[in-house]
């Protein structure tokens, strides 16, 4: 999301500017917020193809939606959460599927031996197979605070919450991860 | 029974030298350093780029649907703010490529691939944003077109696959974003217009055959496919000038899914296949009508 060395210039006066139909306003807000939007969106589908066209999904409906959206405290960036949310449980909806655990990629090259990749890939996929398994509001607080690296007030204001909230959730969520590893640990 | 799991969580503080809390949470720190390794990578510049160019025709269509909505029949207006941004893109791209007016006025034969061709692009953006009206969009992006092909047909004539396989993308680019405009140019007046797009699309189809006859076989299969795209936007061209229905409004809140060609992932030219829709969003089967957009008339 960083904006190199150019002044920031406010995301309120660029929705405002956009809410009266400024392409190009909407168009640096994309450049903030795309990464963001698009890793959200990638830890949650199976390849990099569907999260670009989810992606467009989502800025399309966040510019269409944009005269709904009034900051009042509410983060430009948490408005686009909600609607890249939405998105998501909109494709799975029509897809009547969930993401196959195994079809899931998103991690780097892990290099190493032959064997050091299959155990790598497969301590991976114990993780996202023990994702899946947590409740909702779990999987979200780990997916925003611990893999995509979202600071705590960040995630408060995406998930509504108040920072201790927050702070709460990811503990009890890392909690019930713990546990459902013990519980599946083969060794 | 607990036991060590594999990503050394779950001992507690069973045999550990600290007290209950502190063990837990050092299990839990190694749990969540654990799942760090799902972080996706960050996209990169192409795909930030592949989805701006499936929106912004898109975008510029809604708003300006929006504009006919409150005013029915209103005049196009000017774009605010387009001259101050203009200038900053114009600056920056100078800046940035470091180079002077000559070497701008000399990337106008650049090709892609040429270290000049990324100037030559910038340019052409800066002259978009100079434009004040959609059929001055129009008739910019209908030249950008006529460019392209030019550089297709020299790059077929060099040889270069690659920068031809590039020229014909954004050939195809230029025509999504002229078709996103159909439904608000004049009929017949002028190079905006939709009688100025079948004049051009007719000799876009000459240029294209003729370069598919210089070209290898899996190079002119990509022609081919631009002339059926090209064929289809004259047909849907010639249907409107004839008083037929314009495409219709994009469904709420869809962009749709980007179909999965083999090679060639530009996303642009594949959504004009389906008919009527002429580029608003896709026919995905989407119909979700919570999340469509809101009536805001008269809002521009």
């Amino acid at each position: 999301m960083g904006e190199g060395q150019k002044p920031r210039q406010d995301d309120a006066a660029l929705v405002a500017r956009a809410q009266a139909g400024e392409v190009e306003a909407f168009g640096v807000l994309y450049e903030r917020y795309f990464d963001l939007v698009f890793r959200y969106l990638r830890s949650r589908l199976a390849d990099d193809r569907e999260a670009e066209d989810i992606s467009a999904t989502v800025f399309l409906r966040a510019f269409q939606a944009l005269g709904r959206y009034r900051e009042r405290g509410w983060r430009f960036s948490a408005f686009l959460y909600s609607v890249a949310r939405n998105a998501v449980v909109d494709h799975f909806r029509r897809r009547r599927e969930d993401i196959q655990v195994e079809d899931l990629e998103g991690s780097p090259a892990l290099g190493g031996t032959l064997d050091e990749e299959l155990g790598a890939r497969e301590s991976m996929g114990r993780l996202r197979e023990m994702m899946a398994a947590l409740p909702p509001d779990y999987q979200e607080v780990i997916r925003l605070r611990v893999i995509l690296g979202l600071p705590t007030t960040e995630v408060a204001q995406w998930m509504r919450r108040s920072d201790g909230a927050v702070r709460v959730l990811l503990h009890r969520a890392l909690r019930a991860a713990r546990q459902w590893m013990v519980e599946h640990d083969e060794g | 029974m607990r036991r060590q799991s594999s990503f050394g969580v779950g001992g507690e503080a069973e045999g550990s030298p600290l007290p209950a809390g502190e063990a837990e949470i050092g299990d839990l720190a190694g749990l969540a350093a654990e799942l760090r390794r799902l972080a996706p990578p960050p996209p990169g510049a192409a795909a930030r780029h592949r989805v701006w160019a499936r929106l912004l025709p898109l975008l510029r269509e809604h708003r300006i649907s929006r504009a006919r909505v409150g005013h029915p029949g209103a005049p196009i207006r000017p774009r605010a703010w387009r001259p101050a941004l203009a200038l900053i893109g114009l600056l920056t791209a100078l800046g940035l490529v470091g180079v002077s007016a000559g070497a701008a006025f000399a990337s106008e034969e650049a090709l892609p691939g040429d270290p000049l061709y990324p100037l030559k692009r910038g340019i052409e953006e800066v002259r978009i944003a100079l434009s004040w009206t959609s059929e001055g969009d129009a008739a910019l992006l209908l030249e950008f077109a006529d460019e392209r092909l030019r550089e297709a047909e020299a790059s077929a004539r060099a040889g270069n696959d690659t920068a031809l396989t590039d020229a014909l993308r954004g050939y195809d680019e230029a025509l999504s974003q002229v078709m996103a405009l159909v439904d608000v140019l004049p009929v017949e007046d002028g190079e905006g217009s939709i009688a100025g797009l079948e004049d051009h699309l007719a000799r876009h189809l000459e240029v294209l055959a003729r370069v598919q006859g210089q070209v290898p076989p899996h190079a002119a299969e990509a022609i081919g496919a631009a002339i059926e795209r090209a064929g289809r936007r004259q047909e849907e061209a010639e249907r409107i000038r004839g008083g037929g229905a314009g495409p219709d409004d994009t469904p709420p809140g869809q962009v749709g899914r980007t179909p999965r060609p083999p090679k060639d992932d530009h996303p642009g030219p594949d959504r004009e296949e389906h008919p009527g829709n002429g580029n608003r969003g896709q026919g995905s089967g989407n119909d979700n009508p919570g999340q469509g957009p809101p009536e805001t008339p008269g809002s521009r």
